[in-house]
């Protein structure tokens, strides 16, 4: 049981620092019951396969590929500095996603030396709990790797192949050396210090092996020895096309879609867990920031939720995961995604309904939903199949126009108290229902419905006992 | 806990920091990024009567200009690439202005040689009334079968129902976020004059098929590349032309459905030049083709 966990059971996850009055509130620190965040992971993970499954692996090459409708000169404009968007799909020579795997490679070795060199340094004056390494190293591996790749792309592109293609692994290869012999040096201070072995070992192969490869690049394709003609390259070798554009590579933009349904359903099933949510996260970023014209705000909500899982416990329960951990007793999870996600939600109503007061068919006509059910782009069914009078029909879409309105825009002092929130939260999902019911919107009511699961007493309908726990919101 | 727990308890680990530091910029992000967004929105939004007492409060805000419109503005661009980085889109406006008036594209293929003299398919005629401005008087859904060389091939959008009075949608939402762009009101304004009304349109349509170009070209060659594949043998179009079949959304006042208009967007010509702008728009003054650059 940790020490700040007032309940019989275990928490798991980082319990965050936090100033006042963040600090004093019970629902930002006290920890909750785990199953809370799984049902949230399961409900977008299952969204989330249906709508790539259904919505856009059926079109994977006329959504995404080459001379389809997001051919990547298309929306070359989006990658531009100073703009931030980025995707994978794009291949590892795009410019965008080579600073941001540089700029992840760089704060990442710092964050490791600078951890590693604290403990080593304070290891005997009460040092902190011993979490340095987590997922930080495996993050380090993935920019290092996807660093040298792109250096090796644009060499290859330019066809002027200089030694910085092993020289730059040969730096990665020499810090993750580093990395070994600091913690080497802190087992010898403190005997007790745990050295994660594998990790550091799996850090120094593949950056060994992207020395050797970057030396073959050099060796055997550089201009100036001649070895192979870099103007004669077969263009249609594995290496060189995936050093290219996914999009433009049918097989390559398949597996990218393969992979992001399998990601899905690793996440899902709640096995590797932490690596499921965050390479369904980047896959859907970057099939997102591929073509931004075939998503709407449920992608959006996608996105912020996933966004979420990427960062917190959501594998503590109901998960392959939690299974092999052999975990007795309750297990508690600290609560901040679900707060951050409540004030996501709160924010999402309620601009919503202040944007809506400038709109005079929300306010003085009242005629919002009646103009919305006529627009035959978008609606589940026609308007006119509606089997009542013009009269009555205009009366009802008045009447839900302005209920809608008035929810959304008092949804921030609905929250506050116990039982009008309850109510909030029940109009919240009558009104999503209703837009699923009447509208095809694709993911958008799904994702929105999983923002309410971690709201809801899970804990109760586990097996295990239940202790006190603060109240759900 | 006692004094002596408290004062020995291990200090926040650096993770713990960095994860409290990435809670509080998030919620500070949220905060920023909507309220920011709506301030610099409201404005613009505002009658005589509130700009005036904005003007006092906030001196040059509602005019888009001073100290606080730089800074706001500044710091709308900062908060947009974080936004761009990880998709936390928070433009939080669904459905805030109702669409009087809604869309499909639809393409059509045209096998004849352009002819100045006639840009449109044969046997459409321009038409005008009051409340679809100028469009295409012609058969909403011509047979598929006529003869050449008056043949054409209407290729309407994948979601738009075959019959609108009766349907029940249950996919195709992706294809319309992406025709979504494409749609452009070319309804008049109340009282709006011929003339004024085709300068207006005319200028829209360009400024729309300019800005927008790529994407239409990419719409209309995914639907060429979808009827060449399921045509293999037969010859290719000559002119690639982009319609928009409007569904001007009757008023409560009105019987509850739909009056339909057909307009004229863009064309491309397939053996025409390869790079840079090569889609024409259709300019309602001279009831021609132009070309978009």
């Amino acid at each position: 049981m940790s020490a700040d966990t007032p309940h019989a059971g275990q928490t798991v996850g980082i319990a965050p620092w936090l100033p006042w009055p963040l600090s004093a509130s019970a629902a930002w620190t006290e920890p909750v019951r785990a199953e809370r965040l799984a049902v949230f992971r399961i409900g977008v993970a299952a969204c989330l396969i249906f709508d790539v499954a259904y919505n856009y692996a059926p079109e994977t090459l006329a959504y995404f590929g080459k001379d389809g409708l997001c051919d990547p000169t298309t929306f070359a404009w989006r990658f531009q500095g100073p703009r931030a968007t980025w995707s994978l799909l794009r291949g590892v020579g795009d410019g965008a996603t080579q600073y941001l795997a540089l700029s992840c490679w760089i704060a990442l070795t710092l964050w490791i030396l600078g951890t590693s060199f604290l403990r080593l340094l304070f290891v005997h004056k009460n040092p902190p709990a011993q979490d340095r390494t987590g997922v930080a190293i495996f993050l380090w591996i993935f920019a290092f790797v996807w660093y040298s790749a792109s250096l090796w792309s644009q060499m290859i592109a330019a066809k002027d192949i200089s030694h910085l293609a092993w020289v730059v692994p040969l730096l990665g290869f020499s810090a993750s050396c580093l990395f070994n012999t600091l913690d080497v040096a802190t087992r010898l201070r403190d005997p007790d210090h745990h050295i994660p072995w594998m990790k550091l070992l799996f850090a120094m192969l593949t950056s060994m092996a992207c020395v050797v490869v970057g030396y073959l690049l050099w060796e055997f394709l550089d201009v100036q020895n001649l070895v192979v003609d870099t103007d004669n390259l077969d263009e249609t070798a594995w290496w060189l096309r995936a050093l290219r554009s996914w999009q433009e590579d049918k097989l390559l933009l398949v597996m990218s879609m393969s992979a992001w349904i399998g990601c899905g359903v690793l996440l899902l099933l709640g096995y590797a867990t932490r690596f499921a949510a965050i390479a369904t996260w980047f896959l859907s970023m970057s099939f997102a920031s591929a073509n931004p014209y075939l998503d709407n705000a449920g992608d959006t909500i996608r996105l912020i939720l996933l966004f979420y899982l990427m960062l917190c416990p959501c594998g503590a329960a109901w998960s392959i995961d939690a299974l092999f951990r052999r975990r007795t007793g309750p297990v508690y999870v600290y609560p901040w995604p679900i707060c951050l996600l409540f004030a996501q939600m709160i924010f999402m109503y309620w601009m919503n309904g202040l944007y809506k007061l400038f709109g005079e068919t929300w306010t003085k006509e009242g005629t919002s939903l009646y103009y919305v059910m006529g627009d035959v782009v978008l609606t589940r069914f026609s308007q006119k199949s509606v089997p009542l009078s013009q009269e009555v029909y205009l009366q009802i879409t008045q009447m839900m126009t302005w209920s809608i309105l008035a929810w959304e825009v008092s949804f921030p002092l609905l929250v506050i108290f116990k039982w009008p929130r309850r109510f909030a939260l029940f109009a919240g999902v009558m009104f999503h229902l209703g837009i699923f019911a009447s509208m095809e919107l694709g993911g958008f009511v799904p994702y929105a419905l999983c923002m309410y699961l971690p709201f809801l007493p899970w804990g109760e309908f586990s097996r295990s006992p239940r202790p006190s726990e603060p109240p759900p919101l | 806990m006692s004094e002596f727990d408290t004062a020995n308890a291990p200090p926040p680990s650096p993770r713990q920091v960095l994860l409290g530091c990435f809670i509080l910029f998030h919620l500070t992000f949220m905060i920023a990024a909507n309220l920011l967004g709506y301030a610099i929105w409201v404005p613009n939004r505002t009658s005589d009567e509130p700009r005036k007492i904005l003007k006092q409060a906030a001196p040059d805000f509602a005019g888009n200009t001073g100290h606080g419109w730089e800074w706001s503005t500044q710091l709308e661009t900062n908060i947009r690439r974080w936004t761009q980085l990880t998709l936390q889109d928070q433009e939080w406006a669904l459905f805030t202005s109702a669409a009087k008036g809604t869309g499909f594209p639809c393409v059509i293929l045209v096998w004849d040689d352009v002819d100045p003299s006639e840009p449109l398919p044969p046997g459409t005629k321009y038409t005008y009334d009051e409340k679809n401005g100028i469009h295409l008087d012609a058969t909403w859904n011509p047979p598929s079968d006529a003869e050449p060389p008056l043949r054409v091939e209407l290729l309407l959008s994948r979601n738009e129902p075959k019959d609108v009075d009766s349907f029940v949608r249950i996919s195709n939402c992706r294809v319309r976020r992406y025709e979504g762009p494409l749609f452009i009101n070319l309804q008049p304004y109340d009282g709006e004059e011929y003339g004024t009304l085709a300068a207006r349109i005319s200028s829209s349509l360009h400024t729309q098929v300019k800005d927008y170009h790529d994407q239409h070209l990419a719409y209309m060659r995914w639907r060429l590349k979808e009827w060449t594949d399921a045509h293999p043998h037969e010859p290719a179009p000559k002119q690639i032309l982009l319609f928009q079949r409007f569904y001007r959304i009757h008023k409560p006042d009105e019987e509850r459905g739909w009056q339909r208009a057909l307009y004229p967007i863009a064309r491309w010509l397939p053996d025409g030049p390869k790079t840079g702008y090569v889609l024409d728009y259709f300019d309602y003054r001279d009831r021609q083709f132009l070309p978009a650059k």
